[in-house]
């Protein structure tokens, strides 16, 4: 009998393995499964190309949190270059108009992304993807202050 | 297939996955541990109730702008946990109503705080977090990591310490009077340690899902096996199995950590109903 409930167990683990390696089907929200669709796509083709940090590739979960940690512990990163991939969002105030790129978390209630300033003299809109266009964005990471607050960016970034 | 491990290996370059996993495989543990215990006890529902306390201390902690809300947290809850047990043992509030009054006071309280001291931008965001724990296990600190290490250790030594004496008043509590075993004693340590993990396991499954990572195991373990100590073991050993499928899971397929962890624990649920119910048309 102990030997019978050895191998069951045995093949019960097996089975939760097989589980979490072969879910490929496991749901995430829309835009959430359309950046990591993306990403996926993206690490085929240009993953390993020395980035010190290199989102491009990983689940909206992970990017988010990483993403996350970016913004809370700034310093951690700064001088490091940076690639991620998101969707474009446009913000502005009055001291003018910022990009970024922006991932969602899995839950679907919470965005974190970084803004870039692109290499180079650049218009809006002319020269910027359309508003929730999936990017991907390489730069250094540095912060600037604004009206007493510390910004993290992306800066000298190239869309790819 | 390729894809998914190749995305799960570029995971472990990053600190935060690290850390995740250590403070997963410690919570799963320990919770896992006292799970048994809390089951047999047919006290389940204390950790749900103690989870919905800490969410009102974290919105107290948020009101206050508390950027380190462990200990706050951990304080308010290991006072609940001392007042339960012993409004639990007050006739004129029965235990199943304490913790019922507790836990959707602590839940109105702590969303009502939120809502109207809270100073972030995404309200919303902040609440759906706490609550179901989407990423918090992934946004840990290496201090914050350093002390789930700590308290979750303190927890393991204690269950390995005192073994014997939580088994005996688990099991039969006036028995273990009998003997010259402190009971309240040891049930005021067992509510103290309950407190601590609920607080630890926020971070990887939120507050509304602690109940599952704490009854789920050791219920998968006793459709199969009967013996306390099989059951324990066997407990932890699923419960860490399952804690690390789910992290995996998640971070390979971007779903909710929480949710994920407590749906992987509910198809080890199924299997060993199974294999239980095999077990006992085979004798």
């Amino acid at each position: 009998m102990k030997k019978a409930l050895s191998v069951a167990l045995a093949l019960c683990m097996m089975f939760l393995f097989s589980c979490s390696s072969g879910d490929k089907t496991v749901a995430a929200p829309s835009n959430g499964a359309e950046v990591e669709k993306e990403s996926a796509a993206s690490l085929i083709d240009t993953a390993g190309f020395g980035y010190d940090v290199d989102l491009v590739g990983l689940s909206s979960t992970l990017v988010y949190a990483q993403v996350y940690d970016m913004m809370v512990y700034p310093e951690k990163y700064i001088g490091k270059s940076v690639r991620i991939c998101g969707m474009f969002e446009v913000y502005s105030n009055n001291l003018g108009i910022y990009f970024a790129c922006v991932v969602p978390d899995a839950l679907a209630c919470c965005t974190q992304g970084i803004e870039f300033d692109l290499e180079g003299e650049h218009v809006y809109p002319e020269d910027y993807p359309e508003i929730g266009e999936l990017i991907t964005v390489s730069g250094t990471f540095n912060t600037y202050l604004e009206n007493g607050m510390t910004y993290a960016q992306l800066q000298g970034a190239k869309l790819e | 297939m390729a894809d998914i491990i190749n995305k799960l290996a570029d995971s472990f370059q990053f600190d935060i996955v690290r850390y995740a996993l250590i403070v997963g495989v410690l919570i799963a543990l320990c919770s896992s541990l006292f799970g048994v215990t809390l089951v047999l006890k047919r006290f389940s529902f204390i950790g749900d109730g103690l989870s919905h306390v800490a969410f009102g201390a974290i919105a107290i902690a948020t009101v206050l702008n508390i950027t380190d809300n462990m200990p706050l947290v951990l304080f308010i809850t290991v006072i609940s946990a001392v007042l339960l047990l012993r409004t639990g043992q007050n006739a004129k509030i029965r235990g199943d109503a304490a913790i019922a009054m507790i836990s959707v006071g602590s839940l109105a309280v702590g969303y009502l705080l939120m809502n109207v001291f809270s100073t972030s931008g995404n309200l919303s965001g902040d609440v759906c977090s706490t609550l179901f724990g989407s990423y918090s296990i992934l946004t840990l600190t290496e201090s914050k990591v350093w002390l789930c290490i700590a308290l979750s250790s303190a927890v393991i030594l204690i269950y390995v310490f005192f073994y014997n004496r939580i088994f005996s008043v688990t099991f039969d509590e006036n028995f273990a009077k009998a003997t010259g075993v402190r009971a309240s004693l040891y049930n005021l340590l067992i509510a103290v340690i309950i407190a601590v993990i609920i607080v630890l396991a926020m971070n990887l499954v939120g507050s509304l899902l602690i109940s599952a990572l704490v009854i789920f195991p050791a219920l998968s373990a006793m459709r199969v096996f009967k013996s306390f100590k099989s059951v324990t073991v066997c407990s932890a050993v699923l419960s860490v199995v399952c804690a690390v499928i789910g992290m995996l899971v998640s971070i390979a397929g971007g779903t909710p950590v929480g949710a994920t962890i407590v749906a992987v624990d509910i198809v080890a649920f199924i299997i060993f109903s199974v294999i239980g119910l095999c077990l006992r048309r085979s004798r």
